[in-house]
Parts: structure tokens; C-alpha cells; sequence
């Protein structure tokens, strides 16, 4: 599953997986701390229901990108009966594909003057 | 922390939505996020609560949805995006081939590959319109819960046969007298033996006294009450009863007890050793011989529904000191009709047998001339008796629910059906025959009948499982209700017709209606057969409701009335406590009861005590007669044997004379208060004050009448309240039965005040058993959870049935509403005011519910005709319940018929009419 060929064959990722991805990217999280972030980001626009956040969960982690972290046996309350997600090295090359994806949509608005690219960092 | 509960429960009941895999795999981690953000939305007050629910609930089910039949963003391993579409595509990637083999269970026969893709198109549809989703899968899955229920329970009670063996040849066998012959009472011992020797129409006849509250003395010296029956050991034979350790009673068996399989289990942990250990009831030492299986079922007929014996002890029906009580029927018997023997040819001969009985011993079986009858029931009408009446009262209106929800999901099917009336006929118009828009449309109601079935089944087991815990032990059988298939698939099927039904029939319509007309008219309005059609169908929901409201209002009425009634006395801060002495003479008892009495007057915070033998509430009837001399005693009257400050501690009023004194006892002269109703009836208008009374009582021939007491009310068996005449007697010249219920007027802390008088049980030792302590308002509305339950479920009832019919209204105003925006529009471009708009509007909406209120009423008061006194106390309402479910509807439907025509008077005519060209 890592030939990028195949990646290229869930492109392009609806917009909710790629955030997931981020946010994961970012640290380990859980579904409550998903929401939290995702609400805390103003630009990125998606609502993110419980059962539409699950339904892409589920489908990350039968495709690999992400899995699931041992429950941690210090864990009390709330903590204790959540499950932590983590991005898997498929994931973040997924994440990165559709990213230089957009960057290619992003180079081709450009070329038409709809914006004007200052990228900064490496590719 | 409840409506937190129920959010939650909510919630959980949505993820029934997604696929069984997926629920295993993430159901509770999903649970845990959601409750977390309830958490978090309760800190804000409660309105957020509900509001993260909605959108909780409403999110989980369209994703479940899209889940279980909708696309998916992407499958893994599987293109899911056309490469056309992807002009930025990487040159290197190699174009691929669709990877699908015939062995791949995506790619089914072509007919079903067509279902499949029907569902899938008809799931996605729905998933973007949750609100129709809701409002139709919601009344389904109500529906289904209610009549599931219901009938889950009427089918285990009622029509299902008795679980033992030939259950249809079991026949109980009592005496009547021929004044009421269809009042069925025991039969004695005596009776019974004879019956038994000159009958051919049995194969086999037994036994049954019980329950018995005995007392059981443990080990340790302490004691507690437990219910006990003693049988014949034919009876157990007669149920078909199998031992699960051990035996059952064998004739001869003198000493034995058999113990029920709960008692086995809870108190030996069913450890097969419990044979053969010593169980002291009511001072008699019996040796366990056996323990019934758990599968056994109590003859509840026989036995009170909410007793179920612990113990089955022998019965010796050739004990001799039954050979004296011939009149005495305390015992209930039961037998099997012989095969062939039907219940005619049984009845004659056990006529002719009690003739024969009553001419062999007149003073036992008969009475005022009349001979004693003996009578053969069915052990299943014995069992369900008429509390029939009521189940089948649940069942209609469970019907009725039912029926509303098929009418309204019918109705909502209906506006979607003609919103895509256009679609529709242009589809039919490029080509499309009825079998492909008809599977379009059926896979919609499918999808929705589906899953309000889901829905309603999960509803329907909490359902039956509350209705068991909740119910107040009124109905037989209760014990062996269980979730109902039968009932469920009637239900579903049922929702299942009328969404079918409506669902296509604006297929059939735009298969008719050519598709320029329909452009064109959906562009005009709505068309007039529609409207009428959905205003009938309103008009019909409303109909349906106005006879469930009614009804329910006929109930509270009665129950309201019931339930604060005056009966003159002061319940409030009055503690009930049940006390039995240890020694069954109650001669002797008077010593321990006195004691008791004065240990908990020692508390500076108890104001009186007293008592009275069996109950505080009413006084018993039957027992004794009274009449002023010379007259002898013929004029039956109620009796209650108290102790001295009865009238203080109930705070009933003495309006004359005096009470009893502590000082009596057996010695001194005979005393008696009599009730104020008793007074007028016995002397009229003379003062019954030092006049004498005669009893009919060995010991308490005459009486000299010390006081005149105001009435109390006490409830008839049909629930009404009246004043008995009755005689107080004094226990301590009248020692009766030996055990007593103390009335303890305190002051200050109900808890103290039952500690109080635990402490002071406790401080007499082993001369008396507290079996009991309640405050006596406790012991008041224990006479009225029946009437409280059905009231609560009718009301229940009556509320969904309000909230469709509710549903139903706004939605086709709303509909309609939107339908006319463009008349309405040209309306006030032409001048009409806003309260003129208002009022178009929601006339329609008033007029839809006087449609339903005209047609309902009349059946809601033949109905309530039909109801009177079918469960205790509650009469028709009459006139003024039918008035009060009128302004309710009329209020409801005005409520909602108000937001459709808030709507109407906002129309803006430019926008309308430039829109319209």
C-alpha cells in the first residue's frame, strides 16, 4: 500500500479527511479533541458531526492511514474510555499527496492571476 | 442528572442507525464523544442539552444511514473517483482497470445490482432532508413501540393458553349462593372431600390455601413474614410442577415444606444440601423435601398476582379439625375435566352433587332457604377475569396510536410525493415506465419503514420491559410477559401498507399528468384534489386524537376526583406501622401491643398512638350485626377494633361522648363508639350517647355506646368513596386477630419518627415482629397506583397522539403555505393586511381541527359509554371532558397552524411575483 500510485487513487481527499490527517499530524488526538480543534479553526469551514467524523475514522483506519494507541491504564474519568488515534506513515503520505495536490491547484489558479502564491519552505 | 439520562438513551437509540459491524467497532467510543459533548452543552443550562441532542441524534441517524447504504467518499483499494475528472493527475501514474472479479460480492445480478442501487439512491435522498427523515421515521417507531407493547403484554396475559400441561381441561371448582352465582368463593374441606368421592367428571381435583403471611422464625431468635401456601399434593400434579432438587409432597407427607426456586436460590445459593434443613413457620418445624424448577408458574388465579408463595407447605384435608368447619370455604379448588367430559354434562353432575350436600347439611351450605352452588370455571377466565376489559382498553388505544402514525407519515409522503410531482412526471416522460419510478419510490418507504422498525423495536423492548416494572400488579400473568414478535411484525407491516400506499401514489398520479402540465402547475399553486386530500387526512389524525384526548381526560377527571378526596381523617403526618405478636392467642397479645404502644409514646415528639386490627383505612365489613334492644342483632354493619386514642392519632373528630380508656380490659363494662352515620341509623335523631347496642358477638353480646365519632370514607370495590356505618370496638375488651396496624401521630422527621419505632420493636424483643412501616399517605396512594398507572399510560398515549396530530397540522399548513405563496403574494399587493392574511391561514388550520373534532366527538363519547368502569373508580367524564379536549385541539391546532401563517403575512409580493413569470 505505499507505491504512490495507488495513494494517488484516493485523490483528492474529501476536505474532512484531510483535516483529520492535519489535526493528526499535530499530535496523537482522541475524537472529543478532534472536534475541539476543528471548532477552534475558524478557516476551516467543516461542521463536524460525531457520526460523519466516525463513518471517516473508521474508513482511515480500515485503510491504514491512521491506528488506534493502546489504552493508557492511568487514564481516569472521561479520559479513560477514550480512544486515541494516531497517523500512521501511510497517513501522512496520503496527507502530503493531496497537499502537493492542491499546491498544483493552487500553481494552475495562480497561473490564470485568481491569486498569488509566496511559498515559503520547502516542497 | 434524569434528562442527562435521556439524552443519552436518545443518542444511544440513533446509533442504531449505522451497521451492526460498525457499532461493535466504534459504537462506544462514538457513545463516550457524544457524551462528553453533552457534558459540556448541560454546563451551558439545559436548552443547550437538548439542543446538542437534536443535533446529535439527528447527525448519528443520517450518517448511519449514509453508512449503511449511501456511497462512500472513497473505498480503499478500489478508485472511487472517475480519473477523468482529475486534470492535475501525476503523468507517471499508470492508468488502471477497474478490479472486479465475478467472485466479488459488489458485483451481484443485474436485477439486484438495480435494487441495491435503488436503496442506495433512495438512502442518499433522504439523508438530505433529515427533517422528513425524522418526522417519518419518529411516528413510525412511536407506533410500532406502542401497539408492540401493548400487545406483547394482552398476548402473554390474555390469549395465550396457561403454561401447564392441557391447560384447556383445568377448571376451578367454587361455591356461590344463588343470589350471585357468577361471585365465585372458595370451597371447604369438608365440601371438598365429598365433591371429590362422588364425582366422575374429574380425573383429578386438588387443594390450594394460600397465600399465607406466616411468620418464620430463624435460628438466631429473630423473625420475619414470608408468604407460604399449603397445597394437596394433587395440585402440584394438576400445574404439571417438576422438582428441581428433591421432591415434591407425596399424601402422607405431614412435616415437609417444598420451596420455591427463588427462595432455593437466594437463600441455599441452590446448593442441593438445602434437603433435608429445618424451616420454622408459624411455630410449626418443617423439614425441606424438595424445591420447585424455576420454570414453575404460580396458579395466579388461585393465588393474588403480587404474592407469590415461598414455601408450599402440605395440606391434610384429613386433618380432623377440618371435619367441624364445613361452612368455612377458604380453599381454592382446582381440577382436570376427564377427556371427553364437556362443561355442561361436568356442571350438572356437580349440581347435582351440591343439591345432595346442601339437603345432607343444611346449616353449612345453605342460606336464608337458599342451597349452596357449586361452580366450574376455567382456570383461564378464573386467571384473566376482567381485567380484560382493561387490556383491551390499552390495545385500542395503541390502535389509535398506531394508526396515527401511519396517517401522518402517510400524509408527509404525501407533500414529498407531490413536491416531485415535476420530477416525477418528466422522468415518466423521458421514458421511465411505472415499475422504475415505482421502485424509486418504494425504496424511499422501505428505507424509512425500515428504519422507524429498527427504531420501534428497540423502543418496544424497553417498552415491555417498563411496562412490567411500572405496572401495579393488576394484571395476571404479568410474570410471564415477554417481548412479542408477533406483535412487532403486525405493527410493522402495518406502517409498512400506509407509507407503501402513499408513498406511491403520486407516482400513479404523474403517470397521468402529462409533464407540461405539471411544469405548469406546479409553477401556478397546488392543485385542489390534493389539498382536499391531505386536509382530509389531517382532519382524520385529528379525529383519531380527539377520541384517545377524551378518553384520557375521562380517566384523569376520575382519577383527580379519587385522588383528593377528603375522607375524614388526617393522613398527613401519621406513620402506619405493622406490628404481629409472637403469641397467636390475642387474648395474650394485648400485653405486647400495650407495650408497643406505650415504648413509642416515650418519644417527646409522638403526639398519639393508637391501632387498629388490618387496616387503618377502612373498617371490615361482614363481621358483625348490631341493633338496639329489644331488637336482636340483624342490621349487618363495619367494624373496626381499635386501641384507645384512635380518633386522636387519625385525627377524626369525636363529635360526642368520650373515648376508650387504657384502663379497660376484659373485666370491665362492654363499651362501643359508633359512627356518626351508624347513629342516625340505629337511633335516629336521639342521642346515642349511654344507650345500649347488641352485637353479634359471643363476647361482646351488649354494649353501652360511650361516643359518636364523625365519618370516614372508605373506597368501595368500584372505586367510589362512602361512609360505612361502623362500630369501634376496643381491643382491649375485644381481643381480635394478633396483629395490629399502630397509627403514630409525630411531629418533626418522617425518618426519626420510623427509627422511633423501629427502636421501640426492637426494645420488646421477641414478643412482636414489625412487619412493616409506611407513612400512611404512602398507604393511601397504594390504593390508587392502579388508577394512577392507566391514567399515566393513557396520558402518554394521548400526548403522542397530540404531538403527531400537531405535526400533522403545521406540516400541511407549511405546505400549504409554500403552495400559495404566489396567491398570497398578489393578496397584499393588493391591499389585504397582515391580520387578514393571519387569519386566511389559520382559519384553515382551525377548520381542519373543527373537521376532526365534528367527527371525532360523537365516537369519543360513544366510546367513553363503553369504557364506564373498566378500571376502578372511573366514571365517563361526561360533557365537560369532551369540552376540554375540543379547546385543547382547538389550542394545539391554533399553536400549530400559528408559525405557517407567521410565514404567510412575511411573504414579500415583489419577491413572489418576480419570481413567477
Amino acid at each position: 500500500m505505499s507505491s504512490s500510485d495507488r495513494i494517488s487513487d484516493f485523490l483528492p481527499l474529501p476536505a474532512l479527511d484531510l483535516q483529520l490527517l492535519l489535526l493528526l499530524c499535530e499530535r496523537d488526538n482522541h475524537a472529543y479533541g478532534l472536534c475541539k480543534r476543528a471548532e477552534e479553526d475558524e478557516d476551516s469551514q467543516v461542521r463536524l458531526g460525531v457520526g460523519s467524523l466516525y463513518r471517516v475514522l473508521a474508513r482511515m483506519l480500515e485503510a491504514g492511514w491512521i491506528d488506534e494507541l493502546p489504552a493508557d491504564p492511568d487514564a481516569r474519568g472521561h479520559a479513560a474510555k477514550r480512544k486515541n488515534y494516531r497517523i500512521t506513515e501511510l497517513g501522512r503520505t496520503v496527507a502530503r499527496a493531496e497537499s502537493l495536490r492542491l499546491r498544483r491547484v493552487l500553481e494552475t489558479a495562480a497561473e490564470h492571476d485568481l491569486v498569488t502564491l509566496r511559498w515559503s519552505g520547502r516542497a | 442528572m434524569g434528562l442527562r439520562a435521556l439524552c443519552i438513551g436518545a443518542v444511544r437509540l440513533s446509533l442504531l442507525a449505522f451497521p451492526a459491524s460498525f457499532r461493535h467497532r466504534h459504537g462506544e467510543d462514538m457513545l463516550q464523544l457524544q457524551r462528553e459533548r453533552l457534558d459540556e452543552a448541560a454546563r451551558r443550562g439545559g436548552t443547550a442539552l437538548l439542543q446538542q441532542t437534536m443535533t446529535g441524534v439527528a447527525d448519528l441517524i443520517a450518517a448511519g444511514f449514509a453508512e449503511r447504504f449511501g456511497k462512500a467518499p472513497y473505498r480503499p483499494c478500489r478508485p472511487p473517483y472517475p480519473r477523468a475528472t482529475h486534470p492535475h493527475r501525476r503523468p507517471e501514474a499508470p492508468e488502471k482497470q477497474p478490479r472486479s472479479s465475478a467472485l466479488d460480492p459488489r458485483r451481484q445480478s443485474a436485477p439486484l445490482r438495480g435494487a441495491v442501487a435503488d436503496l442506495r439512491l433512495a438512502a442518499a435522498a433522504l439523508a438530505r432532508q433529515p427533517a422528513f427523515l425524522l418526522l417519518t421515521v419518529l411516528p413510525i417507531a412511536l407506533g410500532i413501540a406502542a401497539a408492540t407493547t401493548i400487545f406483547s403484554v394482552v398476548n402473554a396475559t390474555f390469549l395465550r393458553p396457561l403454561p401447564y400441561p392441557d391447560p384447556a381441561r383445568l377448571r376451578v371448582v367454587g361455591s356461590a349462593w344463588p343470589r350471585e352465582p357468577e361471585s365465585l368463593s372458595g370451597l371447604s374441606v369438608p365440601n371438598f372431600i365429598d365433591l371429590r368421592a362422588a364425582t366422575d367428571s374429574f380425573e383429578r381435583l386438588g387443594l390450594l390455601m394460600g397465600p399465607l403471611a406466616l411468620d418464620r422464625r430463624h435460628p438466631d431468635g429473630t423473625s420475619e413474614r414470608v408468604t407460604a401456601a399449603r397445597v394437596t399434593p394433587e395440585l402440584f400434579d394438576l400445574l404439571g410442577a417438576r422438582a428441581a432438587a428433591g421432591r415434591l409432597l407425596q399424601p402422607g407427607d405431614g412435616d415437609a415444606v417444598v420451596l420455591s426456586h427463588a427462595s432455593w436460590m437466594r437463600e441455599w445459593q441452590g446448593d442441593p444440601a438445602a434437603i433435608g434443613d429445618t424451616v420454622v413457620l408459624a411455630g410449626e418445624r418443617l423439614t425441606v423435601v424438595g424445591v420447585l424448577s424455576a420454570d414453575f408458574v404460580p396458579p395466579e388465579g388461585l393465588l393474588f398476582a403480587s404474592r407469590v408463595p415461598e414455601f408450599w407447605a402440605p395440606l391434610d384435608v384429613a386433618d380432623p379439625t377440618f371435619a367441624d368447619a364445613r361452612g368455612f370455604g377458604g380453599f381454592e379448588a382446582l381440577g382436570r375435566l376427564r377427556e371427553g367430559v364437556d362443561d355442561r354434562a361436568a356442571q350438572q353432575e356437580v349440581d347435582a352433587i351440591a343439591a345432595a350436600l346442601a339437603r345432607t347439611y343444611p346449616e353449612a351450605n345453605t342460606r336464608d332457604g337458599a342451597a349452596r352452588m357449586i361452580r366450574l370455571r376455567s382456570l383461564h377466565a378464573y386467571t384473566v377475569g376482567d381485567a380484560a376489559g382493561r387490556a383491551f382498553l390499552l390495545l385500542g388505544a395503541v390502535a389509535l396510536i398506531l394508526l396515527i402514525s401511519c396517517l401522518n407519515v402517510a400524509s408527509m409522503f404525501l407533500v414529498r410525493g407531490h413536491g416531485r410531482l415535476g420530477e416525477l412526471s418528466l422522468r415518466a416522460a423521458l421514458g421511465a415506465g411505472y415499475a422504475r419510478l415505482g421502485r424509486l419510490v418504494v425504496a424511499e418507504g422501505l428505507a424509512v419503514a425500515a428504519l422507524g422498525g429498527l427504531l420501534g423495536t428497540a423502543l418496544s423492548y424497553l417498552g415491555v420491559e417498563a411496562f412490567v416494572a411500572l405496572s401495579p400488579g393488576d394484571i395476571p400473568r404479568l410474570a410471564e410477559v415477554e417481548f412479542d414478535a408477533g406483535g412487532l411484525g403486525f405493527a410493522f407491516a402495518a406502517s409498512l401498507v400506509a407509507v407503501l400506499l402513499f408513498a406511491t401514489l403520486p407516482v400513479l398520479q404523474a403517470m397521468r399528468i402529462a409533464p407540461a402540465g405539471v411544469l405548469q402547475r406546479s409553477a401556478r399553486g397546488l392543485s385542489a384534489p390534493f389539498v382536499r386530500t391531505r386536509a382530509v387526512l389531517m382532519a382524520a389524525e385529528v379525529a383519531l386524537a380527539v377520541v384517545l384526548v377524551s378518553t384520557t381526560a375521562m380517566f384523569l377527571r376520575g382519577f383527580i376526583g379519587m385522588a383528593s378526596v377528603d375522607r375524614g381523617f388526617e393522613p398527613e403526618g401519621v406513620l402506619a406501622v405493622e406490628i404481629s405478636s409472637a403469641d397467636r392467642d390475642p387474648v395474650f397479645s394485648v400485653q405486647a401491643f400495650r407495650a408497643f404502644a406505650e415504648a413509642v409514646r416515650s418519644d417527646p415528639d409522638v403526639q398519639a398512638v393508637s391501632a387498629a386490627t388490618l387496616s387503618l383505612l377502612a373498617p371490615m365489613g361482614g363481621l358483625w350485626e348490631a341493633a338496639v334492644p329489644p331488637a336482636e342483632p340483624t342490621d349487618t354493619t363495619w367494624a373496626s377494633v381499635v386501641l384507645p386514642d384512635y380518633f386522636e392519632a387519625l385525627g377524626i373528630p369525636l363529635l360526642a361522648g368520650q373515648d376508650f380508656s387504657w384502663t379497660d380490659d376484659l373485666d370491665t363494662p362492654a363499651t362501643v363508639i359508633i359512627s356518626e352515620s351508624l347513629a342516625r341509623r340505629l337511633f335516629g335523631t336521639e342521642d346515642p350517647v349511654g344507650r345500649e347496642l347488641t352485637l353479634s358477638d359471643e363476647r361482646l353480646a351488649r354494649a353501652t355506646v360511650i361516643g359518636v365519632a364523625a365519618d370516614t370514607l372508605s373506597r368501595t370495590e368500584d372505586g367510589r368513596f362512602v361512609p360505612y356505618p361502623t362500630v369501634y370496638i376496643s381491643y382491649l375488651q375485644r381481643p381480635w386477630l394478633s396483629s395490629m396496624v399502630f397509627a403514630v401521630r409525630y411531629r418533626g422527621s418522617l425518618r426519626v419518627a420510623a427509627d422511633g419505632a423501629r427502636a421501640a420493636a426492637r426494645r420488646l424483643g421477641a414478643s412482636v415482629t414489625l412487619v412493616g412501616v409506611k407513612p400512611l399517605h404512602a398507604l393511601i396512594a397504594g390504593t390508587l397506583v392502579e388508577p394512577r398507572f392507566y391514567s399515566w399510560l393513557l396520558s402518554s398515549f394521548s400526548l403522542t397522539a397530540l404531538l403527531l396530530a400537531a405535526i400533522g397540522v403545521y406540516a400541511t399548513l407549511a405546505f400549504i403555505v409554500t403552495g400559495r405563496r404566489r396567491e398570497l403574494g398578489i393578496r397584499v399587493a393588493l391591499g389585504a393586511s397582515p391580520t387578514q392574511i393571519l387569519a386566511n391561514v389559520l382559519r384553515y388550520g382551525l377548520l381542519i381541527v373543527a373537521g376532526g373534532l365534528a367527527v371525532g366527538l360523537p365516537i369519543a363519547a360513544w366510546v367513553s359509554g363503553r369504557l364506564d368502569g373498566l378500571v376502578t373508580g372511573i366514571e365517563a367524564g361526561g360533557i365537560s371532558a369532551h369540552a376540554v379536549t375540543a379547546a385543547v385541539l382547538l389550542l394545539v391546532g391554533g399553536a400549530a397552524a400559528l408559525g405557517p401563517a407567521v410565514r404567510a403575512v412575511r411573504i414579500d409580493p415583489r419577491r413572489v411575483l418576480s419570481h413567477d413569470r
